[in-house]
Parts: C-alpha cells; structure tokens; sequence
C-alpha cells in the first residue's frame, strides 16, 4: 500500500511538474511525449492460462521528459507504469560533443540489437515483443525465466556512442558502455534472477563490484527507396555476487526496408555458466557428460523475423516468426526443472494494426506456440495503443 | 505444416503491400492528408518525412504532438531522432523535416 502511495505521489508530481512549467521559461528546450497500451490477451487452448504466463489484462504508460541544455548537453527521464509498478525506464545525461562523440551517464538502456530501439509499445506492431526480447508475456515464462534479454533491459553506468554519415547513404554507429549488469542473489544461481534487477528491496546497484560491458556497432546504408541496415552486438561480464560466473550475450541483426514493406531479423545468444555446487548429480536433473564431468554452461538463443507493411486504408500487417532454444542442464527443483536437455519454442504470429481515431491503434494478433516440451498453444491478443 | 501455411501468408502479404506500395504512401499521406494547401516545397519535405520518421514507429506519433510542439521543440526532437542509432537522417534532411512538420499546417490550423 504505502509502494502503491509512493509511485502515485511521484507520478502525480513528475506530470504536475510537466505541465506547470513553459517550455521555454529558462530558454532551454523541453519536449513531453509519452505512450499507452492496454493490452488483453488471451489463451483458448487452456482452462487456466495464469499457469502459464500472464493471461488477461495489462497496461503500459511511458512519460518522457528530454530537456535541452544548449547543443552539447541534454538530459532525458522516462517513467513506465506496467505489471511492475513505477520504474524509472531513463534518468540520464547525455553530453556530446561531436555527432561522433557523446557520452551517457545515468539510467539508460544500453546499445545491444535492433529491437530495443522499438521496444515502446507505440513504436511496434505486435502487443508483446519478440521471444529473444521477450518480458513477461510469453507462455510458460517461468520455465523458461524469460527470453534471453528482456526489452527494456534498463540499468546504471556509462555509455560512449556515437554516429557517423559517409555522404547521404552510408551511416555506421557504435556504442561502448560498462553497466552494473544482471544479477543473481547468491553464487549459487544457475541462470540471472531478473527480480532482482528491478527490486528495490535488493537495491539499484551493483551486486559484484564488477561492471559488465558491452558494445554495439551498425551500418546503414540507402538507395533511394531501398534501406539496409544490419549490426553486432556484445554483453559479457559476470552475474554473482562472487564474481564466478560468468555470462556472455551476443547477437546480429538486420533489417531491409523497401518503400513501405520493412523486413527485420534478429538472433541473440547467452551462454550462461551455473554453479555446479557440490554434488552435481543431486543438483541437476540430466547426467554428466561421457567425460564424466557436468557441462557447467547453458546457451539460449533466440530469434525472430518480422515483416511489417500497411495495408489499406489505416491498416497495417505485421508476420512475425520467432523462437527460442536452449540447450544445457536444468536444476532439478524449480520452474526450469519441467525443460528438456534440448528445449525450444517456435511461434507463428499474424497481426494487424488498425487506426482508429487520431493516433490511437488497436493491434489485434493471433500466436500460434510450437513448444518442444510442452503442449502447443494458442494466444490472442487485442489491444489499443497510442501515443501522446 | 505450420510453416507452410506462414509461408503462403507471407508470400500474399507480400504481394499486396507491394502493390499498396505503388499507390503512395499511407503515412505521408496521414503527414499531411491535403497536400493542396502546402506548397510542393513542402510536399517533398513531408514525403522525406514521412519516410524517414516511419522507419521506426508509426507515423502516429508525429501527428500526436503536433498540436503542442512549436518550431524549437522539433528542432531538439529532430535532432535527437537524427542522432539515434541507424536513423538515416543526415543533417541536410534533418533541415527539411523540420521545414515539414512546422509548416505543414496552415498555422490556424497548428494550434
């Protein structure tokens, strides 16, 4: 009661503050957008659907605030309201000094994909997002904790990036950055708890005095009504409080737009080292190697292709082809314990975006899931989604 | 079985958007639904526009706070699109968006 007090004083205050002041009171610029989506989704091919993700209904607010400080220094704040209650989605300092040259301090969403990018609900066509992106929306999430990064990953530390333009059809970006990363409770995990990347009771800091980082690097490239643009990106670093397990997430993406039709591509990967404890055997479900030893490692990949392209009128179609796969050991008690040695999604989706009035959309999809190890399912989702 | 069936899915949906896209594009044509009353200066600054603001959301948020934005909040908006990773926005066509979206409207209409 008092967190729900909390975030409705501080959100009542962040859009109260908004509106009392003039843009250009202090000559600087101040620009206010934000975005909302409810979402419902449901699961016809079971009885009770809780069970396996989160059925029913839900809803995501973002406010953002982007102040200008004169042409070297800016400074944004994001506040997202969703199944997680208020967080800060942004709180940081940009200060640039070349196009080429910026440096971001603060809370951000480091540079890793293409979708991330897009993962504001109004900037993307489907209501949830991809499997490798994936948060909290899709079937048997607990089994699976989550895709392999889930979209927005939001943490503290430092970012250089920046972008360059090779005449008017080439421009490559990068970004380098050292954050606190994902972590785990005790250095006896055997995958990240995402829980504790966004409680407050564990605090939003550090857990190993060790950053982790990353980077990211794209090329794009334009002709005429033809866009290509593809990249790579990196995370490493280690997850326990101990600083003895280590992980390491890498991916490419691509995307080709031509005219109105956009066609995107993605796959991630996250090798994740477990702690083996002491007796193996009684810890895991699946058996040592032929070598005798256990494998300490997991690896998740995701993927997904999408094609997005208007239709008539204010109608859009979205095809999305996505999926997960994850091969290594699983501990024998806990959610992941149901998960076979070779486990995988495939899911189909075909949606649509409809304009109704102004900018409000209603997004309508049908998901067809494919699960190696579970029985396959249906969702539905039917959502309205808007910016302002 | 089920990839069978995407696939045909795709294939039509290729199809029709490619020929939809022949017939102009409908986020220009949400930009600025009567071209008539622009000059062509501004047409072609709204087609760049509206291409180069849909490659990453939907055209909608544009049109969402144009009612609010005067001529400095769209040039620190621009800006900031410009500078995202991939945006494609060079500097000289981040001049003639901004030319779009502060003058697209008769100004009685901006407001």
């Amino acid at each position: 009661m008092t967190n729900i007090r909390i975030s409705t004083v501080a959100l009542t205050t962040f859009v109260v503050g908004l509106l009392a002041t003039p843009a250009l009171a202090d000559g600087f610029e101040r620009n206010f957008v934000g975005s909302v989506q409810f979402d419902y989704m449901a699961v016809p091919t079971t009885s009770i659907a809780h069970k396996l993700g989160f059925d029913g209904a839900t809803t995501e607010l973002s406010l953002k605030l982007a102040q200008d400080f004169g042409p070297h220094v800016s400074s944004s704040v994001k506040l997202c309201v969703a199944c997680h209650g208020l967080e800060v989605g942004m709180a940081f300092f940009d200060l640039r000094v070349a196009d080429e040259l910026n440096f971001r301090v603060g809370r951000f969403t480091p540079g890793f994909g293409e979708f991330p990018l897009r993962h504001d609900p109004a900037n993307h066509a489907t209501s949830d997002k991809p499997l490798p992106y994936d948060m909290g929306r899709m079937l048997h999430r607990a089994e699976w904790n989550e895709g392999v990064l889930p979209s927005p990953w939001v943490d503290n530390g430092l970012e250089v990036n920046g972008t360059h333009f090779f005449g008017d059809s080439a421009q490559v970006d990068y970004s380098a950055y050292a954050v606190s990363g994902p972590r785990t409770a005790s250095s006896d995990a055997a995958d990240f708890d995402f829980i504790q990347s966004r409680s407050g009771q564990t605090y939003y800091v550090d857990n190993n005095s060790r950053p982790v980082v990353g980077g990211r690097f794209a090329w794009s490239l334009t002709f005429d009504d033809l866009r290509l643009s593809a990249g790579a990106s990196l995370m490493t670093g280690t997850y326990d409080p101990d600083t003895h397990l280590k992980f390491r997430i890498y991916g490419a993406h691509a995307v080709v737009r031509y005219g109105n039709i956009t066609l995107r591509g993605e796959f991630v990967r996250r090798r994740t080292e477990m702690a083996l404890g002491d007796d193996p055997a009684t810890r895991f479900k699946y058996g040592p190697r032929s070598d005798g030893t256990y494998n300490p490692y997991f690896v998740k990949d995701g993927f997904y292709t999408e094609l997005e392209a208007p239709l008539v009128w204010r109608i859009g179609a979205v095809l999305r082809w996505d999926g997960l796969h994850r091969v290594g050991n699983v501990l024998r008690t806990g959610p992941s314990s149901t998960l076979s040695e070779n486990a995988g999604i495939l899911r189909y989706t075909a949606g649509a975006t409809i304009g109704i009035r102004g900018a409000l959309r209603i997004k309508l999809s049908g998901e067809f899931y494919d699960f190696r190890d579970y029985s396959n399912e249906i969702a539905v989702h039917l959502g309205v989604a808007g910016p302002f | 079985m089920m990839l069978r069936i995407f696939g045909v899915v795709l294939t039509a949906l290729l199809v029709v958007a490619m020929v939809d896209s022949c017939h102009g594009s409908p986020a220009y044509e949400r930009l600025l639904p009567d071209p008539a009353r622009v000059s062509p200066e501004i047409q072609t600054a709204c087609q760049l526009a509206a291409k180069m603001c849909s490659q990453c959301h939907p055209i909608d948020r544009v049109i969402a706070i144009d009612h609010r934005f005067d001529a400095g909040q769209w040039e620190f908006l621009v800006r900031r699109m410009r500078l995202m990773p991939s945006s494609g926005i060079t500097s000289t066509d981040s001049g003639v968006i901004l030319q779009c979206l502060v003058n697209r409207l008769p100004r009685s209409d901006a407001k």
